[in-house]
């Protein structure tokens, strides 16, 4: 692969593109004002429960994902394969729909109130987002954990100190990185949340901003709140950006590959109930629920509602997706022509992915009144196209910045050679290598626009419906039924990206 | 020049979502299936067409606000004075001179300098379960903060309207101090922690989780139709208790409107005994002309007293019973 270019030429357009990503932030900065105070009670709760959120769902999901990671390296069990992929799946369900899935079931209007609470409670909501999260850490965790080699297990057994030591000294060193990187994942999807909270009725941050601008009418209200969250957000945005500079991710020889072991002794056992109680939890159960729901709603009209919106809300998504990944090509390609390090233009995506979906519409909508005196109905939909462009370009960037770095260099010296315009180049030389990447970067940012909620809420014009937005009406009147089939539709959207991670490890031979 | 095409047609397609404009626009909060017949009641009678926008007030309001004078709004119809006062307090609707608009609605339930009428009345009373309350033990919404009903009481959200309009009510008749003591005693006799919809309160109540709340009567006219609300017993409170709670669904013209004329006549139309009708009846709500019948489910539960305030100062209240309710942490 050719060298970067030292003393980065270009540096100016790395910042021109790091300040049109952090403008909605600065705009934020600059137009926050003077607004009448939100009750501070009701502000130190939503603080409070927020900050209980993140590290309980960071403390639970890292607990269940090592653990099911460790036992998936290390043991060999019936229908392994099967269950790898079913401990993926309830990456498919949004939050929200868990969320009103089990508030429908087991909510207060139920005779399971009579044993437990879970309409209002914040360990409900971390008990569904861990259900949610988990797979991430796990995932991540099991990645780390494939560097190791077989003989490194062997000298387990050399040991004195035995087990433990082993995983001081050789388990965890491989484990640490991943597991960081997911519980900053976990956090960023924990803080960003708004769907399950508002459904489950936790006050937390993004749900007071919700409250501000649409219950009390005070847009300026709204700003001061998310440019307070903000500055959170922006701390583990640096810590992440410090932690990836600075840690070493292990990478496996290839040789020698760990041989899980066959028989499993009584705590194996243990964890192996434990994981079909998650998936029950997790997955099994929910998809029985929502289709029971489903049945029960007998109505073709509302099927014919739910499809049409299925197919606006796939153009919404199309639309975001191929803006993203024709952005993020073209970005890329030229990076490489030019022999510049794409790492800072990847890192500057991830700005809008990590900051809440309701800090971004504030701060979209906040640009476009700064940029138009008047934000019409197309003009808050071209806003909406944007801003879900900004929160998901790094799901477009990251995939397509590996495959654009492993492109045949002579590509781009026979083009050199015969001067090909740049867009030619695309379209003739280089877009038949990218394609399959392409058609997954942009089917991964449709499914990510298709599931958001917040942004989609709050920015949407007037009338503009879609599958989340529908969920939200339906929920906030316990309307259960009618909300499970924008549900299922958005949980087998899921799927296929769920699908597509299977389908890439089962090419890498992970996990068999 | 394929960017230039790439971002020229992602426009295109994005301006496909916005249609060409009618003859007139609403915007609407409320379900499309309680409100599409009228439009096309309407339209048939009249040749006018309707292109409605539904949405959450709070969202179409602020999107009148943004449109200012380019809006295409022509009218607003929501729920809640609190909303409708809101939007007359944004400088966004125009006083209704209408004299069929005037004198068809009372005083009561139109907005300050008639920026706003009310188009049908929504009754917020105390339900309870008849196997586990008597009737007798119930008087009114402040009496719900006593003592004996400690454990019993199930409320609603404050996050909704509704509820926010309700405790404006009694600040405006009470006092905010007894108002505060009264939603204080509320959360205390909690037995279940607030619900996300009246629909799950009034099942509750039936299954005998709680024994008594508040809610909308049309949410239980919904559940009989459903049939299954047999435990669930209505209470008006009396005139001398201060009268059941009121609220409306109305509408107002938009101040930039270019269809000023059209929209006042829709209005009109809005307040005659035919649009009565089908507007209570599409959600058994009451009529607001007087004269005119409400549907057969509701009228069993017969006639009541409604509180002496009126709905313009209820919107006034709004913010601040929402931070009352915040600071005795009613959610």
């Amino acid at each position: 692969m050719t060298g970067y270019r030292k003393g980065n030429s270009r540096g100016g357009w790395v910042a021109v593109f790091g300040f049109i990503l952090l403008l909605p932030l600065i705009a934020l900065f600059f137009l926050a004002d003077e607004a009448e105070p939100i009750s501070a009670d009701l502000f130190s709760l939503a603080q409070r429960n927020t900050l209980l959120l993140g590290m309980g769902v960071v403390l639970s999901s890292s607990l269940l994902g090592v653990a099911f990671a460790l036992f998936h390296t290390f043991y060999e069990y019936p229908y392994k394969r099967i269950l790898h992929g079913l401990l993926l799946m309830p990456l498919a369900f949004p939050a929200y729909v868990l969320a009103f899935i089990y508030l429908g079931a087991f909510g207060p209007a139920t005779e399971w109130s009579a044993f437990f609470e879970i309409q209002g409670a914040v360990w409900f909501l971390v008990f569904v987002l861990s259900l949610a999260l988990t797979p991430y850490v796990y995932y991540f965790s099991s990645l780390g954990l494939q560097s190791m080699t077989q003989s490194e297990r062997e000298t387990e057994s050399l040991l004195q100190g035995g087990r433990w030591l082993f995983f001081r000294y050789s388990t965890w060193p491989r484990l640490l990185p991943f597991l960081i990187s997911a519980q900053i994942l976990v956090m960023f999807e924990t803080l960003s949340d708004f769907g399950a909270a508002s459904i489950v009725n936790v006050p937390v941050m993004t749900t007071m901003i919700y409250k501000m601008w649409f219950d009390l009418f005070s847009f300026a209200g709204a700003v001061q709140i998310s440019l307070k969250y903000s500055g959170v957000i922006l701390l583990f945005l640096v810590i992440e950006f410090l932690f990836k500079t600075f840690s070493r991710e292990p990478v496996s020889s290839g040789r020698d590959p760990l041989r899980p072991q066959s028989s499993l002794p009584f705590s194996m056992k243990a964890l192996l109930c434990l994981l079909f109680f998650y998936i029950l939890l997790a997955f099994v159960y929910p998809c029985l629920q929502i289709l029971f729901w489903v049945v029960q709603l007998q109505s073709f009209q509302l099927w014919v509602k739910a499809a049409a919106l299925a197919i606006k809300t796939m153009a919404l998504g199309a639309v975001v997706g191929i803006l993203v990944v024709g952005f993020s090509v073209t970005l890329l390609v030229w990076l490489r022509q030019t022999r510049q390090n794409p790492r800072l233009w990847v890192v500057f995506s991830t700005v809008g992915y990590s900051l809440p979906g309701s800090i971004l519409a504030v701060a979209v909508y906040a640009v476009l009144l700064a940029l138009v005196s008047n934000v019409t109905e197309t003009v808050l939909l071209v806003g909406l196209v944007l801003a879900l462009s900004h929160k998901f370009l790094t799901a477009a960037m990251r995939p397509l910045s590996d495959a654009v770095q492993f492109l045949p260099k002579e590509l781009f010296e026979i083009s050199d050679v015969f001067q090909v315009p740049w867009w030619r180049r695309i379209r003739l030389f280089l877009f038949p290598y990218l394609r399959s990447s392409c058609g997954v970067a942009t089917l991964l940012v449709m499914i990510e626009v298709m599931k958001e909620m917040p942004l989609t809420l709050m920015l949407a014009p007037g009338g503009f419906q879609t599958l989340s937005i529908q969920i939200f009406n339906f929920t906030s009147e316990g309307e259960w039924e009618k909300a499970s089939l924008p549900g299922l539709m958005l949980v087998l959207i899921g799927m296929t990206s769920v699908a597509l991670i299977n389908l890439k490890d089962a090419e890498a031979g992970y996990d068999s | 020049m394929p960017l230039l095409s790439l971002i020229l047609s992602l426009f295109i397609v994005v301006s496909a979502f916005a249609e060409s404009s009618p003859e007139l626009t609403v915007y609407t909060s409320r379900k499309t299936h309680l409100i599409e017949p009228l439009f096309e009641a309407y339209s048939k009678k009249t040749g006018v067409s309707i292109k409605h926008i539904n949405g959450k007030a709070g969202v179409l309001i602020q999107k009148i606000k943004q449109e200012g004078a380019k809006t295409k709004a022509d009218v607003l119809i929501t729920v809640d004075a609190g909303n409708l006062g809101q939007a007359a307090k944004m400088g966004l609707l125009e006083p209704l001179a209408s004299k069929s608009l005037l004198q068809s609605i009372s005083k009561k339930d139109r907005g300050t300098n008639n920026l706003w009428v009310g188009l049908s009345l929504r009754a917020r009373t105390i339900f309870y379960n008849k196997q586990k309350v008597k009737k007798e033990e119930l008087a009114s919404y402040q009496g719900l903060a006593d003592e004996k009903w400690r454990g019993r009481l199930c409320l609603r959200t404050s996050r909704k309207v509704y509820n926010q309009s309700l405790v404006a009510a009694l600040i405006s008749r009470l006092g905010e101090d007894r108002t505060k003591k009264i939603v204080e005693g509320w959360v205390n006799n909690l037995t279940k922690p607030v619900f996300t919809s009246d629909s799950q309160l009034l099942e509750a109540i039936d299954n005998g989780i709680c024994q008594v709340g508040i809610a909308n009567t049309y949410y239980l006219a919904r559940m009989i139709k459903k049939g299954d609300a047999s435990n669930v017993g209505v209470f008006w409170p009396k005139q001398s208790d201060g009268g059941v709670h009121v609220n409306v669904s109305g509408a107002g013209v938009i101040k930039s409107s270019a269809h000023k004329k059209q929209a006042v006549a829709f209005l009109e139309w809005l307040v005659t005994k035919e649009a009565q009708a089908i507007f209570a009846g599409l959600n058994d709500e009451y009529p607001v002309v007087e004269g005119v019948a409400p549907s057969e489910t509701i009228k069993k539960w017969g006639a009541f007293s409604r509180e002496d305030v009126s709905l313009t100062e209820i919107g006034a209240l709004q913010k601040k019973a929402v931070f009352l309710m915040d600071s005795v942490k009613y959610r």
